[in-house]
């Protein structure tokens, strides 16, 4: 069943929500990517591919190249995408 | 951290082309990674991405989404600039965002009589050509190759993905 970006991107805030609570920022990283890696798996028929710099209609979790620094908090690293 | 050249310079051109925008520049840990640029035009806003080896990317659609990549790449700046430009302008006034033939062609800087030209036609019919609502395949590939594009066409299915030959389409 496709749906649409907006509606994949509300079931996926809705499982992160209903998820345990990550131990650590890596876990949190990892639970993040899996969660919506499964949507996109299942609601769209893209393919994960992390070759391409274009959109392919799929969302897809932060990479390690979108990490910035928080001023101030050395302990907490922010990712944009 | 210093902004990359073909990024100052990007912020440099777009407040000569469009005067008044406000340009926040959200740094990468590493200068190698995907930069981010918020720009802002009276009331509108735009997010552009900059990679180093890949250039500008746009996002001309506003379904919201999360970790979209960029629908529009830039290699150079005053393309993106311009092409920028044209956004706020276009979120502004309401209009369409998504490209037409003639938009690209204007982004690729050919005149319809220099197209017409290589496409050994006239310019009325490059005209109309790209007032058509529908169009052979190849009519389409060589207009693209006519301004020194390339026409891609692929088909995406649950458990495949295929590049298709917009030549080789009614091949039996």
């Amino acid at each position: 069943m496709a749906l649409t970006r907006s509606e994949r991107l509300a079931i996926f805030l809705e499982r992160l929500s209903a998820a345990p609570a990550a131990g650590s920022a890596e876990e949190a990283l990892i639970l993040l990517a899996a969660m919506l890696n499964g949507v996109e798996d299942e609601f769209t028929t893209v393919l994960f591919d992390l070759s391409g710099v274009q959109s392919d209609g799929r969302m897809y979790p932060p990479l390690p190249d979108s990490a910035r620094e928080v001023p101030g908090r050395s302990d907490v690293t922010r990712y944009r995408s | 951290m210093n902004k990359p050249k073909q990024l100052s310079a990007f912020i440099t051109t777009l407040n000569r082309d469009c005067p008044g925008v406000l340009v926040e520049v959200d740094a990468p840990r590493d200068p190698e990674g995907e930069w981010w640029l918020d720009v802002a035009n009276g009331g509108s806003h735009e997010t552009v991405s900059w990679r180093p080896k890949v250039g500008f990317g746009f996002f001309t659609t506003d379904e919201k989404g999360f970790g979209d990549r960029p629908d529009e790449i830039y290699r150079k700046v005053e393309g993106a600039c311009a092409r920028l430009c044209r956004l706020m302008e276009q979120r502004r006034t309401n209009t369409t965002r998504s490209m037409g033939l003639k938009d690209v062609r204007r982004m690729a800087g050919r005149p319809q009589a220099q197209l017409a030209s290589v496409l050994k036609t006239n310019q009325a019919a490059v005209s109309r050509l790209e007032n058509r609502t529908d169009m052979y395949l190849s009519s389409l590939g060589e207009y693209i190759r006519a301004m020194g594009g390339q026409l891609e066409l692929h088909a995406k299915f649950k458990d495949f993905e295929i590049r298709i030959d917009p030549l080789l389409i009614a091949r039996k």
